[in-house]
């Protein structure tokens, strides 16, 4: 992937450390999941630094959650099949409500 | 350029692998390595490949010196579990008793992301729960100040 095709099918950026983690964290190229999290997420919050955190919830049984990190400069990172306990931990050092 | 950080506990040790380390790179590539002592049985697990930011490295140092700055006031205190942004791993620092600036301990839990699961694709984590020295987390929070002191420094961030 070459630093100009950095986005989503839906033209949505990707900073380089993104494509890397997301790839790490399950997410295939074109990476359209991080559309479908971004377009239908259950619920959005913001980290104390600013950054959009989407979160969707997912799993066989519905009780995981994927999220996508968005910052000023485009997709941070995303995860899929958090736990609650996750998630919960993931908003106490990153300072946001994940069950607004 | 690769570096170390150990993290010594009275029955296990932690070792942060970071690799290419660069000035110009927010975000490093790690490898977690948990180890029981040999007398426990040696056993070593490693993380999956993960990256750590030097703001989340930064943010652990300080997790660590403001436990220690409470646990005189607050012996039973235990604080929140830090995780980083890319969950390779979790750690909690726990109760213990601090008498003087290098004379205490306290317990630290620390689990390291070894995977995900087969069914449900959850991430998995091994670890342990052990005692460590103030002397020996000193020492960890100083290899950690000296690894940022090749990164990026971001906002907020103040070297030591």
């Amino acid at each position: 992937m070459d630093s100009a095709s950095y986005t989503t099918p839906q033209g949505r950026r990707l900073t380089e450390h993104a494509c890397e983690s997301l790839i790490r964290h399950g997410f295939r190229e074109p990476f359209e999941v991080v559309d479908d999290i971004i377009d239908h997420a259950t619920r959005i919050a913001t980290q104390t630094d600013g950054a959009t955190v989407y979160i969707q919830r997912a799993g066989r049984r519905g009780r995981n959650y994927n999220i996508i990190v968005q910052g000023e400069e485009g997709i941070i990172t995303g995860m899929l099949n958090l736990t609650r306990h996750e998630l919960n931990n993931l908003g106490r050092n990153y300072g946001f409500d994940p069950h607004p | 350029m690769g570096r170390k950080c150990f993290l010594e506990t009275d029955g296990y040790r932690v070792s942060f692998d970071l690799q290419d380390i660069q000035t110009s790179k927010e975000n490093v590539d790690m490898i977690v390595e948990f180890i029981l002592d040999q007398h426990l049985g040696g056993i070593m697990v490693k993380s999956v490949p993960t990256f750590i930011a030097a703001s989340d490295l930064y943010r652990l140092a300080t997790y660590f010196e403001e436990h220690i700055a409470q646990l005189p006031q607050n012996p039973d205190r235990a604080s929140y579990t830090f995780v980083p942004m890319e969950l390779g791993f979790q750690v909690q620092a726990l109760a213990g008793e601090v008498h003087a600036e290098n004379d205490g301990e306290f317990s630290v839990r620390f689990l390291v992301n070894v995977g995900k699961s087969k069914d449900e694709g959850e991430r998995v984590y091994v670890g342990g729960e052990s005692v460590v020295t103030l002397k020996n987390i000193r020492r960890f929070i100083a290899s950690l100040h000296e690894v940022l002191a090749d990164l990026p420094r971001a906002d907020g961030m103040r070297l030591s």
